[in-house]
């Protein structure tokens, strides 16, 4: 539990956010506070993002009330209880007065929650000492509570007459661009259905922009917030429209591809594989293009002189130095950002089956050979331990899947067969090359050589791996699990596994090893049973 | 007891998070008939760990580079 006043907040609103996560995840019909909610949360937000430092500041060590808590916990039980119910259920006279009920429990809950976090002397003390901020965070809250129904008329059409407007924009640009390419375009502004006779997007919410302008917008206002001390004001700030203007017309390019693609007799690879890929190429160009513009251009990047006078409150202060990323960083980084790319273009190129799957290897292997001269001074031996780790994590991996007996439905087979003999076994080949050699190597580079190090220090590269702490290894097991999608668990498990290794005998050729000798009996497994779901 | 009750919170709510994270995987599409119009929408939740890793990744090489 955190002492201090900060603390205190960040537990406060982590546990909020828990009250909100754990009553909406229950189906109901029941608006519990809609306008307060929003008013709320930006204000909280503003409160403590703007008082940040002199919240920090204090070292007052603060009182904890568990039995406000533990009452906050038995209102919140009641609201989840009341939905899995259902209000109808109680009875007849209640369930008319259950919303009112529902929201008097929960806003007592909240309450006692806030007083058992930070004391009302505490409260009353912090909004002196930071006022006039508490005025500002309720104007921000409050302008966002009046401003949500206009905003979002601009992609919910349920909101009123003028809705829909990015869906009706976006329509009628993509009706300008295919009609420069294709004859036959049909186009109906009443469904917003747009296309050809043999293929037709229609432009839904979803396909408005508003995703990309939305992502854009939070990286662009977080980029300048994290190095607003390297950024000259207000200058800077034009590149945000720009960059949201970039994510809109990608957005249409994208459409457009979409039709030109489906059009062209490859519908499966529009709505698979490429619609689902190209948003994502999309916002990481822009973010990208942003933060490489923020780091060239010199009419708003501030020099390091600039920076320390700001920083020293306009007195130029001696030598500056920087706070640097080791010069090691892209190459442990860089062989898994290149696999990661390659799946992105390989993926937006396909259908249901990922024919172009050996570009990940091919990518993966030539960033390797270009880095090799810095991997040689790693220690590449293993001993029998790595290939019975590895062992065990197959096993780990494998044993559920045997024991439930139950194969998950998978396209990739049929898919394979289609192929004519040579072809499928080159792709295999690649995809067995990619999971052995290419796979282990940059992951292990990624998570335990770089993330597991960096966590402990900036210049990861003077940490050695015998070095590796409970956290780091904890931290970065469960970010290589969380690649692992709906099999997180055991690849986190994995990660836990591969990192001991490491750090007990010091060299990564263990971990790469261990992990090579999992992905090379999974890809046996698959081969021998055909169980193509775990590819 | 103290001790055990926020390792206890603490684990709760990261396998909470984690299992949103996990189960928000992409739902494949069914398979597209010729005639329907076909919804196309921009950002894919399932992708988000991928795309982020890849734009953090890259943003962090770069700068490292920059600090060269």
């Amino acid at each position: 539990m955190p002492r201090y006043l900060l603390g205190r907040l960040y537990f406060l609103a982590t546990v909020l956010a828990i009250d909100c996560i754990l009553p909406s995840s229950i189906p109901h019909d029941i608006a519990l506070f809609g306008t307060f909610a929003r008013f709320g949360i930006v204000a909280f937000g503003i409160f403590i993002g703007f008082g940040h430092s002199r919240l920090k500041s204090q070292h007052e060590s603060l009182s904890f009330n568990a039995g406000f808590f533990a009452v906050h916990m038995v209102c919140v039980g009641f609201v989840c209880l009341g939905f899995l119910i259902g209000p109808h259920e109680f009875n007849a006279a209640f369930s008319h007065a259950a919303p009112f009920v529902f929201r008097a429990v929960l806003l007592l809950g909240i309450t006692l929650l806030t007083l058992a976090c930070v004391p009302f002397r505490t409260w009353i003390q912090t909004i002196r000492m930071t006022n006039p901020l508490w005025l500002y965070a309720s104007g921000a809250g409050l302008l966002a509570a009046v401003l949500r129904n206009p905003s979002q008329s601009l992609w919910d059409g349920s909101i009123g007459d003028r809705g829909r407007i990015l869906q009706v924009a976006v329509f009628h640009s993509v009706h300008g661009v295919l009609r420069l390419f294709l004859p036959d375009v049909m186009a109906d502004p009443a469904t917003l259905v747009i296309g050809t006779p043999r293929f037709a997007v229609m432009i839904a919410k979803a396909c408005s922009g508003m995703e990309g302008l939305g992502l854009t917008l939070v990286f662009t206002i977080f980029w300048l917030w994290y190095f607003r001390k390297e950024i000259r004001f207000p200058q800077a700030v034009l590149l945000v429209p720009c960059a949201l203007g970039w994510v809109w017309l990608f957005n249409i390019a994208r459409i457009c591809m979409i039709v030109f693609i489906g059009d062209g007799g490859a519908p499966d690879v529009a709505m698979v594989g490429f619609h689902s890929q190209a948003g994502w190429i999309a916002f990481t160009l822009v973010a990208l293009a942003f933060s490489i513009a923020m780091q060239k251009l010199s009419w708003v990047r501030r020099t390091a002189l600039q920076s320390a006078g700001s920083v020293s409150g306009g007195t130029i202060v001696g030598e500056i130095v920087e706070a640097r990323e080791s010069s090691a960083t892209a190459a442990y980084l860089v062989p898994f950002l290149a696999i990661l790319a390659a799946s992105f273009i390989s993926r937006g190129a396909s259908g249901y089956f990922e024919w172009l799957y050996p570009l990940r290897f091919v990518a993966a292997a030539l960033v390797i050979w270009h880095f090799w001269p810095e991997y040689r001074k790693l220690n590449w031996r293993f001993s029998w331990m790595a290939p019975a780790a590895g062992l065990v994590i197959f096993l780990v991996w494998i044993v559920p899947v045997w024991w439930m007996g139950e194969r998950a439905a998978s396209p990739l087979g049929s898919a394979l067969m289609a192929l004519s003999l040579p072809t499928r076994v080159l792709w295999i080949v690649f995809r067995v090359a990619a999971a052995v050699i290419t796979v282990p190597i940059a992951e292990e580079l990624a998570f335990r050589g770089y993330l597991a190090r960096r966590l402990i220090r900036r210049d990861f590269d003077a940490v050695s791996f015998d070095q590796l702490t409970v956290l780091s290894i904890g931290i970065s097991a469960v970010v290589f699990g969380l690649m692992h999608g709906q099999h997180w668990l055991v690849g986190t498990l994995a990660g836990v596994v591969y990192a001991l290794l490491l750090k007990r005998k010091g060299r990564i050729g263990d971990a790469v090893a261990a992990h090579a000798v999992s992905n090379l009996l999974l890809a046996a497994w698959v081969l021998v049973r055909g169980d193509w779901a775990l590819w | 007891m103290k001790k055990i009750l926020t390792r206890l919170f603490l684990i709760s709510s990261l396998a909470l998070v984690l299992n949103a994270a996990a189960y928000a995987g992409p739902t494949p599409p069914p398979p597209p008939t010729p005639t329907a119009p076909k919804k196309a929408p921009e950002i894919d939740p399932g992708l988000a760990i991928s795309g982020v890793s890849l734009l953090v990744g890259s943003l962090t090489v770069l700068r490292s580079r920059r600090d060269k």
